[in-house]
Order: C-alpha cells, then structure tokens, then sequence
C-alpha cells in the first residue's frame, strides 16, 4: 500500500542519491525506515527515511505570528493551513544498479522483509558471491511492523574482507554488552571454527553465560508456559526476534571461567580466594602471575605511568631483556654483578641494592630506576589485590597457558571486575598479546604444560616443536576499551598489541570487539580499522566528534534520542547505517534466578 | 485516462496544428513563445472589470439595509452568524502567447490558454480539502479572421483530437440573445489583449459549472458558497441562472469606487467614500443595492485587517455581494418598497454574512502579494488550481511540437 509519494521542487530536487516524498494523510514513519519505490525503467529504489519535515505553506514565522491576529496566542484560525509532512530518503541501492535520481509522483511504500535485504545490498551479494558468510547481527524493524535480520558479512567481521566491530554509547541504556553478548551468541551458534574470549570488567554481569535466563523447550524455543504472566509478553516478542534472525535463545556453551586470586591470596598468604563478584561458579579456574609469568611483560605494568622523556620505557625494555635469563645484570669492572631474580621480592631487593649502593644499571639514572621501584613496590606488593604472587599454588593457573589452548567452539570468560585499574591493564595487555603471539606462530606446542597439553590434544600426534595451531577465528570482547586503547596518548605497549591486531589481525583471523561510551575516547586508528560499528544513544557533543564524522546530520540526531534496545549499524556493505533492536540476553543476568532449561548446557 | 495518455494525445493535437499550418500555402507558424502570462499585461483585471462593467447608464444604487445607519459604518462583531461557509471558489487562467501566426499578410498570436476553476471544503479538523477541480486547455486563434482553407483545415485536422472544439476565437461574443459576434479586429496589440479575456471569460464558464456543483451540494439555507470575485462576473458574463447564486457571495479584493460615488448622490451625502478609508477592523459600510441593469446585487465593504496594520489606506478591505433570492430588490429606479417592511431584518443578515467573512481571516498567506484581502480558503483554491496547470516550461515544450521540423 503507498504511504505516499516521491517528490521533487526546484529548491529540493531528487537526486541519484536522495530522493523525497510526501506522506500521505493518516501514515506514520520513522527516520531509518525503508521504503521503496517504483522508477519508469521498471526498477525499483530503495531509500532510507533520514529526515521527516512537517511543511506548510507558511513562508516564514511572520506569516504564522500574522495569521493569529498579529499575535493573538487565543486566536483560533477556522481554516488550518495546509500542511504534509515530507520524509527525505537517501537511496540505498536500485534493483538495476542504475541510479537516475528517483522521479516525482512515484508511489512510496514500506520494503517488505525481503525488500529489506534487497535495500541493503545482501540480496544481490547472497546470489552473486559464493564466499557470502551471512550473519545476522540484529533485526531492522519497521514503522509498520515488518521485521527482517539485519544480515551482515561475516567475512567483514572475522576477516579476510574486513575486521573487528565497535560498540560505542552511554553507559545503562546503550546495551552495549548485552549488544555485543547477542553477537557473541549468534556467530557461535551459526560458526564452529570461532573461539572468543571475554573480559568480564562489570560485577558478575558476563560469569554465567552459559546458565539460561528462561526456560526453553525441546525444540530450544522459550517456553512461555514456564515464564511468569506478567513477563509472557516480553518473552514472547523476544522469541519473536530469535525467530527473525532464524537462530535459538540459548545461552553459551562451552564456557570456561577464569578467576583472578583474591585478597588473601598475597605474597606469602596461607590462604587463597577467589576475587570475585560471582556466586555459585562452576569450575571456574583460578589466576595469577609470577615474576616468571610477566618478565617479558612488566612494561604493561607502567601503562598508566606518565613517561615524557621515555626513559622509564628504555629501562623497562632492559629489564624485561636482563629477566629472559632470570637474572640483573648491573655494575662494571670490579662493581659487576649478576643477580639471580626468580620472584618479585628478588627483583625488588635487587634495585633496591642498586639505589643504595649506587652501582650503574646499563647507564638509567637513579631518579628513573627510582621511579621504578616505588611504583613496582605498589603494583605487586602493596597495591595488588592478589594478582601478582610470588609463588603459585598448584591450583592457580598461567592465562597465557589457557590462550594458547583455546579450541573453536569455546568461550573463556577472564574475570578481571575486582582487580585493581593497573592489574586490569596488565591482563588485558597480555591476553591480547598471547593471541597475537598464538596467531603469529610465535608459541610452540612445547610451550604447553604437558597436563593441558594432554588435555586439549589427548590422542593426537604432536610434533612439540611445531607452532600450535590457533582455531581459524578468534573474537575477544574486551569493554570499555578507552581504557586500553586511549585516542591522543603516547602509545603504550598494551595499545601497541592493540594497534597489531586491529591492522593486522583482520588477516590472521583475530577479530577484536570493543565496546566504550565514547568512540571520541578511542585511539582513531582502532576505531579506523573496525570495519563494522554500532552506535548506541549518544549525546550532541560526542557526535561532532571526528569519530562521527561519516555519519549523515540527520542520522546524528536520531543517535542523541535512541531509546534503549535500539542501535545504528553500520556494515561495510551498508550504503547507510540502518537502526538494528536485537534480543535481551538470554543467559542469566545477576540479578536473576537460574531457570530450567531442557536444553544441556556443556561445560568444559 | 493516465497522465501520459492525456500529455500524448494533447502533444498530438499541438502537432496537427502545426501540419495544418504547413499545408496550407501562405499560412504558416513562427516561433515567439512569451514566458510571461498573458494576464500580466493588464493589472488589477478585476478593478478594471469592475469599471467597465459599471456603465454610468445601466448602473444605479439604493440602500439595502432594515435600519440604515446615520454614519454609513457599523460594527458587526456582535451578531451571532446562522451561515456557515460550506464551499470556496476561485477560477484561474494562465495564457501564454506560443507563437505567431502569418497567412498572408495578417500577423496574429496564438494563445495556449489554461483555464479551470476549483472548490475547497474543510474536513472534521479544519484542514481545507480539495471538493471540485475542473481545468481545461485551449487554443485561441481568431478563426474569423483566416481563410477559410486553412480554417477548415485546421477543423478537419483536429477532428478526433483533443482540441478539436477546444480553439476559440478571441473576436467571437454571444450576445444575450444567444446571437454570435464576431468582432472586426486585426490589429495585434488588441488581438493579444482579445484572447487574454477571451480566456478569461471561458474560466468564467467553467467556475460557473463548479458554482452549480457547489450550490446542489448544499444541505440547508444556512450553508453559503463563497466565490472569489463578483458576482456580477456570472450574471453578466456566464448567464448564470439567478436562483443558483442565492445562497453564494463573493468577495473582491479589489473594486471600483463608482458605487460609492453614486451612494454620496443618492444619499445626498459626501463622505460614503471617506467612511469607507476610515473603516475600522469589525466595521462595514451600510449595505448598498447595486444593480447594473437588469442584474442587481446586495453590497458592503468591511475591513478584515487592522487599519494600522496595512500599508495604503484602502488595504484590507474586501467588498462582499450578495444575492438573494428572497431579497426584495427595487424593479426600477422608480421603485419605492420599504426594506423594514419586509419579512426578514436584512440589515441583521448582511451583519452574519460580514462576521462570516472576518472569521476567515486567519490563516493569512502573508508573503501574497494582496494578503490583506485575501481569505485563506480561497488561497488554497488558487493554489489547488495553479498546481495542477501545466508550467510555463511544459507549455514551450509542447510549442515546440506545433511547429513541423
């Protein structure tokens, strides 16, 4: 049915790449809704509503103070002026590929779900492209209640076209996680060659993703009869969208947990705890770091140090150079040393000799190496929440062990909520650097302990020396990235990882998956390199930042007033970023209780 | 019929014009398209329709209120109105002169003239909506003044077309009678000037078609029909049956002071029209009784506008005519009937109409050149009408199709 039609003047005309058309008595749209609409070559143009107008013959104000008795605000006109409201659209792709702007007088109406995907330039690479890998990443609903799946190419998410996806928004009502948790859920349930890693940085928000949130069927429907009246509505639309996107509301499987060592977990503690806001976790496997663990890695340590002269990052390359032989090497002549260094306390008292005893180290001044001591000192003695130990129990695992073995398939969630701001950095910083280093081929199966070595590859011939192969893809989420990757700062060696696999991972299969509330915040070549963003609600003044500067004015606006749920996607395949709701997380939220589900849920 | 079919086949018929023209030795087209409208050439045509219309021998005045006024003014804000506004009209013609003619040696224009006229009602929620819109489009050519070869050519080849029935010629006038004129006229100037009006009066013919439409259409006696113009323009100009206009009013936003002048001497008084100058908003003149033989009609001026609120003196104001049947209007000069004997209060009713006329004030289309006295709901007409007109660029296109290459 035409909700109206196009339209061109001589001030605004249509053109190849905008067209308008007025809105027939009594229709309702919204900006981001497609329409389509009929051209003399039998083609049809797709167009994207921008920017909805309210126009009337009214020439200026004055002719509206005028016609109210010039400027009787009790006045009432017995005749209301004409007016219509216009929608501008920009075309989003002709069913010929011929773009001759859109002519006037040419019914306008809603796509239909296939129109939909036509719009977006998926139904034509669906047919033409055998590589297509289509991977729905939300649903585009319409003014008049047509949904269809926002399709993307996974190909642009997970390499070789493209790669990484960015999330940016205020905090609470932008759904960031949750947005990213959905995406996470469906490429896993639609990939079987994709591992990921998530940071858990909020409470327990992401510690129980493979527990389920509502009750499904057998057929891994939800099961409406087992969820409460007053939430029956919710849950129905809900399974309604895992409908569209042909894809079930089941929680993650295949998850592992990792647990940083608690408070009482300090250095030379008896006792040791998990640091966790997480109750009731299943199996989860706790970590920590020795010196052994980070003597290739204590510059992630001093990411937050401010460093003008670079002088503190030229020591800690030394040290990091001296520690891959376990010792400090220091002095000249007849005041050379060669300390041996095997935990923390070693490498402290080791410095410490150095500054009071005045003996040359490689030629640092004494202020830089004391910089370094007192902030060493904080980070793993006294500053730690039990991260940094200076000897591991049996049951406390190496991270960069459990990198090296992810398997497609698996999920490992790394809990870092109740670390401290520098420990978070530091385990961010060496995740990210072990999967650059696994997907480098710089790991050897020898690496491996032999334990989880005969865990993960049980049964199979493995040459040791060998570089272990990583799975195909790998996604790791990591949440408010402008902590790690800064815009404007000098960059640090976490952000340089960073950098690495943003610009480079695309072609090893990494795929980063960040999320922050501002996409100003972040360093402009990690949110240059993410093929594929989604914008939630954001305020006027983030949007005039550089960041947003590809997105349309009008669609700018709509930015600054999405409600909650709602999102703009933009994929490179898209001519024009489209609003995407996509379903509430189907795993257990914190805050409720554990369902039934029919369905297993497969732990590791 | 669709759009495209009605361009095609009007194109075919401009195109056989053009053959006509080319078959007949002697005769034949020359480009010289005038995008100005042709109406332009005579400003304010209804002041000076008005003026000529008022032939000092034809035209005289009575008073046509119950209770006249000693000051000639009176304020009507506080009259209940039993009319409601059911229906706005307004006609519109754009001419244009498309090419000049030459059979031997008389030059002439052609004129491709767009005429139409069109109501406007409003719906539940005061929106004006379109009720009637009819437009037309013709040729004006002084047949009479061409040979007979290349006027029967110009028949034969039209025959069938769209146009055929739709070239008139500009020195054709039916007389009162039914008898047909045709005027002896050759000069180009006044040729031009013929087929403007020409135009003109077949809009008049076709408003008069939407009048009728509109008056069947209304319910009860309450109900009025608004017209842009004077009435006048249907009595004299379309024979319009009287009783269709009893319950229609017309609004000028300009006139002619000559009433005015002959009220100063029927009333023996000498300020009629500086009354008039001086109307204050809410005020009309008393109602005067206008005839031009033998039609008369029921007139006032009132003042929609704030005085300090318009540039000239004269600015919003609009004259309104009435024409009731039932109004007891004076057979002769000689006539001597009493209006306060007559069954209904007519100095109360031109009160109703006159604050019918000021609630339509509002909205006002203030970038229009006449704002001041012009009422929304006959704007929306004219826009109505002048959207659906073919533009001056369309016009040149088709122009360009007469002529065979």
């Amino acid at each position: 049915m035409a909700i109206g039609k196009t339209s061109s003047t001589r001030i605004q005309t249509n053109t190849a790449d905008e067209f308008s058309f007025w809105l027939a008595v009594g229709q309702r749209i919204n900006p981001t809704d497609i329409v389509v609409t009929g051209n003399p070559d039998e083609s049809q143009s797709y167009g994207l509503v921008t920017r909805i107008e309210n126009m009337s013959d009214s020439e200026s104000h004055l002719d509206n103070f005028v016609s109210h008795d010039f400027g009787d605000a009790a006045a009432v006109p017995r005749t209301q002026r004409l007016s219509t409201d216009v929608a501008r659209c920009v075309v989003l792709k002709n069913t010929q590929n011929i773009y001759m702007p859109v002519v006037s007088g040419r019914d306008v109406e809603f796509a239909d779900a296939d129109g939909i995907l036509t719009a977006l330039g998926i139904g034509e690479v669906q047919q033409a492209d055998p590589d297509f890998r289509p991977l729905p990443a939300g649903v585009i609903e319409l003014s008049n209640g047509v949904r269809a799946p926002a399709i993307i190419d996974a190909r642009y998410l997970l390499g070789p076209e493209g790669a990484h996806f960015n999330i940016s928004g205020i905090s609470g009502l932008a759904a960031k996680t949750s947005y990213a948790m959905f995406l996470l859920n469906i490429l896993l349930q639609r990939r079987d060659d994709v591992a990921v890693i998530v940071f858990n940085v909020k409470q327990d928000d992401l510690l129980y993703l493979d527990q389920p949130a509502v009750a499904t069927t057998q057929e891994g429907s939800i099961d409406l009869q087992q969820v409460p009246e007053e939430r029956r509505h919710f849950w129905k639309e809900q399974q309604e969208f895992w409908n569209v996107l042909t894809a079930k509301p089941r929680p993650f499987r295949n998850v592992t947990r990792f647990i940083p060592r608690g408070q009482f977990g300090r250095r030379g503690a008896v006792r040791v705890e998990y640091n966790t806001y997480g109750r009731d976790l299943v199996k989860p496997i706790m970590y920590s770091y020795n010196l052994n663990d980070v003597r290739d890695k204590i510059s992630y340590l001093f990411t937050g140090v401010e460093d003008p002269r670079g002088t503190l990052e030229v020591l800690l390359s030394d040290i990091e150079e001296d520690l891959e032989d376990s010792c400090i090497s220091c002095g000249s002549g007849k005041t050379f040393r060669k300390d041996l260094v095997t935990n923390f306390d070693d490498l402290i008292a080791c410095f410490n000799r150095i500054l009071v005893d005045r003996i040359q180290y490689r030629q640092h001044h004494f202020a830089t190496i004391g910089s370094f001591l007192k902030r060493l000192r904080y980070f793993v003695g006294s500053g730690t929440s039990g991260l940094f130990v200076g000897t591991k129990a049996s049951n406390e695992a190496t991270l960069a062990h459990y990198v090296w073995t992810t398997r497609p398939g698996q999920v490992r969630v790394i809990d870092i909520a109740k670390l401290q701001d520098f420990e978070r950095a530091f385990v961010i910083g060496d995740v990210v650097n072990e999967v650059y280093r696994l997907f480098s081929r710089d790991v050897s199966y020898r690496d491996v302990p032999d334990e989880l070595r005969q865990q993960v590859w049980r049964g199979q011939e493995l040459d040791l020396d060998n570089p272990i192969e990583p799975p195909s893809k790998l996604v790791f989420f990591v949440d408010e990235l402008n902590k790690y990757a800064p815009a404007g700062k000098e960059v640090s060696p976490i952000l340089r990882n960073l950098l690495e696999i943003t610009e480079r991972g695309r072609s090893l299969g990494i795929c980063l998956l960040g999320a922050e509330q501002f996409a100003s915040d972040i360093h402009p070549r990690i949110v240059g390199n993410c093929s594929n963003k989604v914008y939630g609600r954001s305020d006027s003044t983030e949007l005039g930042d550089q960041a947003y500067r590809h997105i349309p004015q009008d669609l700018k606006s709509l930015i600054t007033r999405l409600d909650q749920g709602k999102l703009l996607l933009q994929h490179p395949l898209y001519r024009q970023p489209v609003q995407i709701r996509f379903p509430r997380p189907v795993y257990r939220q914190p805050q409720s209780r554990r369902a039934q589900s029919n369905e297993s849920t497969a732990q590791d | 019929m669709s759009n495209t079919d009605w361009f095609q086949q009007l194109t075919d018929g401009f195109r056989r014009v053009g053959e006509a023209f080319g078959s007949v030795e002697g005769a034949r087209l020359i480009p010289s398209f005038s995008s100005t409208p042709e109406e332009e050439y005579t400003p304010d045509p209804e002041k000076r329709e008005e003026d000529s219309r008022l032939d000092p021998t034809s035209t005289w005045v009575r008073e046509a209120e119950t209770s006249p006024s000693e000051a000639f003014t009176r304020d009507f804000r506080d009259s209940c109105s039993s009319f409601t506004p059911q229906y706005f009209i307004d006609g519109s013609v754009r001419s244009v002169r498309a090419l000049d003619g030459l059979e031997g040696n008389f030059v002439f224009p052609v004129v491709i003239g767009q005429v139409g006229a069109a109501s406007v009602t409003r719906n539940d929620r005061s929106e004006p909506i379109k009720h009637l819109l009819e437009t037309d489009i013709v040729l004006l050519i002084p047949l009479s003044k061409l040979s007979d070869t290349l006027r029967i050519e110009l028949n034969r080849r039209l025959a069938g077309t769209m146009l055929a029935g739709r070239i008139h010629d500009p020195l054709h006038r039916r007389d009162a009678s039914g008898a047909d004129h045709y005027d002896d006229e050759r000069d180009y100037t006044e040729l031009r000037s013929r087929a403007a009006r020409r135009a003109k009066d077949l809009m008049a013919e076709v408003e008069r078609r939407v009048i009728e439409r509109c008056v069947d259409n209304l319910s009860d006696e309450s109900q009025l029909v608004v017209m842009d113009g004077s009435l006048f323009s249907m009595l004299k100009e379309t024979q319009i049956a009287e009783e269709r206009l009893h319950q229609t009013i017309g609004i000028s936003k300009s006139f002619s002071m000559r009433p005015l002048l002959l009220m100063e001497e029927y009333l023996n008084r000498r300020d009629c029209i500086r009354r008039l100058v001086n109307l204050r908003e809410g005020e009309r003149t008393d109602a005067i009784e206008l005839h031009i033989d033998p039609d008369w009609v029921a007139t006032w001026y009132q003042r929609i506008r704030p005085r300090e609120r318009v540039e000239s003196p004269l600015d919003g104001i609009v004259k309104v005519e009435t024409h009731f049947a039932d109004y007891p209007a004076c057979e002769s000069r000689n006539d001597r009937r009493r209006l306060n004997q007559s069954a209904r209060d007519w100095s109360v009713a031109w009160d109703q109409i006159t604050n019918v006329v000021y609630s339509e004030r509002m909205p006002v289309p203030f970038h229009e050149e006449r704002w001041h006295a012009l009422l929304y709901p006959i704007y929306c007409c004219e826009r109505l009408l002048k959207s659906s007109f073919l533009s001056i660029e369309v016009l040149r296109g088709l122009c360009t199709r007469i002529i065979p290459t």
